[in-house]
């Protein structure tokens, strides 16, 4: 069961999403909430990058900040040390990141399931390790500095409430490209692979191919978002792509729902603000964070986008005796289509 | 009639460790037939379907498709050069629609560049559009047309074993590699599941089959190859096998008598 809603709904809906995405910068006086409203952003890109590779060609990758840091290091490179243009470098880094992505792609063709996550959670170490150690390029333990912000022609786009809109422009775009992703025939071959690759295979699909192509974009776009962090923070070193960011993003996508674009947006937003929102506890919040992924791994395993489905929901609320609330939700649903 | 061979397996055998699964295997299927291959469990016709299809090398011999050696093909290319087999168990995309589920066997005609699966252009648009009509004809064959948007896993079993044959039949190929398609069906499912493949070789389908129900297999098959501990131990026409003495004592035994009681 699926609500399509009318034309002008639809309308009236995106001129008022519109509004509430555009208005941050002027409502909010406290800098720090555009800080973090930006930081989603650029969560909800990366986690994105990941859902191709795992949310719809199945393929688990757990070393993620990897590609995230080639992407960041490349940028910032570019910019700093080669003076090019911050958004010609963004492609650039990309493009490094991509064939990264298919230098770790090939070699794990031939593994799947529990050994494709050592292979990538080795990579990611073995990427911590380079962008340590390489300290003629990486600058080691000091990093870079003085990462120069986006600029558009001459309006560089310094502060946050300033880049707001531009990070903001970049995430809706790669919402977009996901789902026509997911729609195309590509995205029809990946999620074939996720679903049964022999099956796939019989069908003609070369999925060692789609594999490649699948870790490939998801390294580009990874990059792209390792590009916009650089380019927002202004200075990178190694502590800021480890594990910690692999699992990080891995856990967005995880609770927000595989394979799910709403659902990956929601959980890259749901787990950017949450450990603010838990900082009052002090470390006791990671108690929190590990609570909300078991009690979403068990009950949901679609993630939190399960629960745009009816029958899920009723499901789930019934289980943690929450059935009543949903059958009210029904109630008035149908109270108001009948009106 | 003149018949002429379009796939052939010659002399295959194909070990696993200590197992000889299949053991000089010899087989022809003749274009425009349905050949079906029958054997108690453990006989090596499931094994000889995935060294026909690709998913195994045989340990020996050859298998031969429209006139050439594809011994070792991989089972992308053998479904894209027109062997589409379906699976023992199903094997749906659980998550996709019955129409999606079918589209998947298009991705080898697709012209659209991974860049291009990221926009809405009209190229790759018009593309698809083209092949989810082509899909929605191919499911209205196996008369599924009606259910394309249900999810796969809400289908009957039945309605899914006709999906799978829609799945190979919108690879457009000329042999279909049938695995026990009958298994879980009721009675009725099983009468029209014979008409199906009766349907399919009128338009020209050569059909390797494995089935175990005899009614199916009578009813359907030009000719019949019986495989026991992996092994050929019969083959020829429908009526040969059933007067076979060997084939009763191995296989047919009183499964067959009931059948013809």
């Amino acid at each position: 069961m699926t609500i399509t809603p009318k034309p002008w709904v639809r309308v009236v809906g995106g001129i008022m999403l519109a509004g509430v995405l555009a208005s941050p910068p002027q409502v909010l006086a406290n800098t720090y909430q555009i800080h973090l409203l930006n930081l989603a952003a650029i969560s909800v890109v990366f986690a994105l990058s990941l859902n191709v590779v795992l949310g719809f060609a199945g393929q688990i990758s757990l070393g993620h900040a990897a590609f995230f840091g080639v992407g960041s290091y490349a940028s910032a490179l570019l910019t700093t040390g080669g003076q090019v243009p911050v958004l010609l470098a963004m492609p650039l880094a990309m493009l490094i990141t991509a064939a990264f992505g298919l230098g770790v792609g090939i070699p794990t063709l031939r593994i799947g399931g529990h050994y494709l996550a050592m292979v990538t959670i080795a990579f990611g170490q073995m990427a911590s390790v380079v962008f340590l150690n390489a300290a003629g390029i990486t600058g080691g333990y000091n990093g870079i500095r003085a990462i120069p912000s986006v600029a558009i022609g001459t309006l560089r786009l310094a502060g946050e409430r300033q880049v707001y809109y531009f990070l903001l422009a970049v995430c809706v775009l790669m919402i977009w490209i996901s789902i026509n992703l997911k729609r195309s025939m590509l995205g029809r071959s990946m999620l074939a692979l996720r679903e049964d690759e022999a099956a796939a295979q019989a069908l003609g699909v070369n999925t060692m191919v789609v594999k490649i192509q699948a870790f490939v974009l998801s390294a580009a776009l990874a990059g792209l978002a390792g590009s916009l962090y650089a380019h927002w923070v202004g200075f990178i070193s190694p502590d800021s792509f480890t594990i910690d960011l692999s699992i990080g993003v891995f856990s967005m996508v995880l609770v927000g729902g595989v394979g799910s674009v709403p659902g990956v947006v929601f959980g890259a937003v749901l787990l950017t603000f949450l450990p603010e929102y838990l900082r009052f506890m002090k470390d006791y919040y990671r108690l929190i964070y590990g609570a909300i992924l078991i009690i979403v791994i068990v009950f949901l395993p679609g993630g939190i986008a399960s629960l745009a489905s009816p029958a899920v929901a009723s499901r789930v609320l019934g289980r943690l005796g929450l059935g009543a609330l949903f059958r009210g939700v029904q109630d008035a649903k149908t109270t108001h289509s009948g009106s | 009639m003149q018949r002429r061979p379009i796939l052939g397996v010659e002399d295959v055998s194909k070990r696993f460790g200590g197992l000889l699964a299949v053991d000089q295997v010899s087989l022809q299927l003749e274009a425009g037939t349905v050949h079906t291959i029958i054997g108690p469990n453990g006989a090596g016709k499931t094994t000889l379907f995935n060294v026909i299809a690709g998913v195994f090398h045989p340990t020996s011999g050859k298998v031969r498709f429209d006139g050439s050696d594809v011994t070792g093909w991989r089972p992308h290319e053998a479904a894209r050069r027109g062997v589409g087999r379906t699976f023992q168990n199903l094997r749906m995309f659980k998550k996709l629609s019955v129409l999606d589920n079918v589209l998947v066997a298009w991705t080898k005609d697709s012209r659209t560049s991974v860049l291009g699966s990221l926009l809405p252009l009209p190229g790759p648009k018009r593309e698809q559009r083209s092949f989810a009509e082509e899909a929605v004809r191919i499911l209205n064959i196996v008369g599924l047309g009606h259910l394309k948007d249900a999810v796969s896993t809400s289908l009957a079993h039945g309605q899914q074993r006709l999906l799978e044959i829609a799945r190979v039949l919108a690879l457009q190929p000329k042999v279909l590699l049938l695995d026990e398609p009958g298994a879980g069906l009721n009675h009725a499912e099983k009468v029209e599941l014979a008409s199906l493949v009766g349907k399919l070789r009128e338009r020209g389908y050569s059909i390797l089959l494995i089935e175990h129900n005899m009614l199916l297999v009578m009813a359907v098959s030009d000719w019949i190859t019986v495989l026991d501990h992996g092994r050929l131990l019969a083959s020829g026409t429908p009526a040969d096998i059933a007067r076979n003495p060997e084939v009763i004592r191995a296989y047919l035994g009183s499964e067959f008598s009931d059948v013809a009681a």
